[in-house]
């Protein structure tokens, strides 16, 4: 028997609820396929079947683990590719007074906050750095991304228990959220007021950003053509100091974009550096 | 190859566990019991490179599993996966010496991710 559209919605519904993810009735047929996977590990005969299960015996156990599972491909998580943290942990943050000796406080813009898993993986690196070294000047963080109701979650600071396990250590966990009534995990002021929040579309103009001394800029050029990649990418290194890094996702390259963007490859991590 | 036991009284979970781990990259073993994988430790304390420990099980608990390992002498990362989620339970676990805690249900991403973190660290 064929799974209906409001039978699918039902799971779209349930899905939204535990990680955030939205399947828009245009992706149904990706839900589908999910289930149709869930039913054959769960010796059901179809999805239709899935969607029985459910409302009569409850979404738990391996049940719950399957479908959740299957949902989250391609989430964002917290240190997503974790060497490249690893690189502005270790030789980014510690060079900026050294490469911009007369700079009196530090601008770091987070292109895509998304749900905020990559702005705050950074402000914890920061407010760890800060930690250690007192007296550096201030760094910033300014994020952005053009859909609002990511702003919205990216404010709130609040994630499932399964989005704080994705990427973020137990020592970091305990460190920078506390548990709510609700079970989810709240993000601690000293990590959620070090970044700024605001809405931008990187094809209009960034009127107002300023100039930043790092700027990352992941896994959003990969939705844009070719043209439209080398503008913003272009537009963003006029946002650079001298000497400024710039970094992209792990698919997404900067290659023969700019004679000023300078490529850099350590510890398998590649960057970009302003000349 | 990624040796790992499974220290887990639950034949569905491990069946996860199995399906988190199904290529040649890893290599799984599991054990029903704390006795079991004290045993295999017993046996060869560098066999493995991760264990996966889970908190409720009769005879010994989890936690009294870990500390054994530890007065064992197990180097070897320890993860805690449980359906505890209190903080102070996460904190009790890091305190015994366990290297990282995933809570249930998670997911196979989550699971392979934090191993392959620790490995790397590790190396």
């Amino acid at each position: 028997m064929n799974i209906t559209p409001q039978e699918l919605k039902y799971f779209a519904d349930y899905i939204e609820s535990q990680l955030g993810i939205v399947y828009a009735p245009e992706n149904y047929y990706q839900l589908e396929t999910r289930l149709k996977n869930i039913a054959d590990f769960l010796s059901l005969p179809d999805a239709n079947a899935v969607y029985k299960k459910a409302i009569t015996k409850g979404i738990n156990g391996t049940f719950k683990q399957f479908l959740l599972d299957t949902s989250t491909n391609n989430e964002t998580s917290f240190f997503r590719d974790f060497k490249v943290f690893q690189i502005v942990e270790e030789k980014i943050l510690p060079s900026l007074q050294v490469s911009f000796p007369n700079s009196f406080n530090y601008r770091i813009w987070c292109c895509a906050a998304s749900f905020g898993q990559e702005p705050y993986s950074l402000a914890m690196l920061v407010h760890e750095f800060l930690e250690k070294n007192p007296k550096h000047p201030p760094i910033e963080i300014i994020a952005t991304d053009i859909a609002e109701h990511a702003l919205k979650r990216c404010h709130e600071g609040v994630y499932s228990h399964l989005e704080v396990q994705r990427g973020l250590s137990s020592v970091r966990l305990l460190k920078y959220f506390t548990k709510n009534d609700s079970d989810h995990w709240v993000l601690k002021p000293e990590v959620k007021n070090r970044v700024k929040f605001q809405t931008q579309n990187l094809l209009e103009p960034f009127a107002g950003m300023g100039i930043f001394h790092l700027i990352f800029c992941r896994y959003v050029l990969i939705y844009q053509d070719n043209e439209r990649r080398k503008q913003i990418i272009k537009r963003l290194e006029k946002c650079l100091r001298p000497n400024g890094y710039f970094i992209l996702g792990a698919s997404e390259s900067a290659l023969g974009v700019s004679e000023t963007l300078l490529h850099v490859a350590e510890s398998n991590v590649v960057f970009y550096q302003r000349n | 190859m990624i040796k790992i036991l499974s220290v887990d009284d639950s034949e569905a979970v491990f069946a996860y566990v199995k399906c988190c781990f199904n290529d040649d990259q890893y290599f799984l073993t599991h054990a029903i019991c704390g006795m079991d994988a004290l045993d295999l430790l017993k046996k060869d304390l560098m066999g493995f490179d991760i264990i996966l420990l889970d908190w409720e099980m009769p005879q010994m608990n989890g936690p009294e599993v870990l500390i054994e390992m530890k007065k064992l002498g197990v180097t070897t990362p320890i993860i805690m996966v449980t359906t505890r989620n209190k903080e102070n339970d996460i904190k009790l676990i890091l305190e015994s010496g366990a290297a990282e805690y995933i809570m249930k249900p998670f997911t196979a991403d989550i699971i392979q991710q934090k191993i392959l973190q620790l490995i790397q660290i590790e190396t």
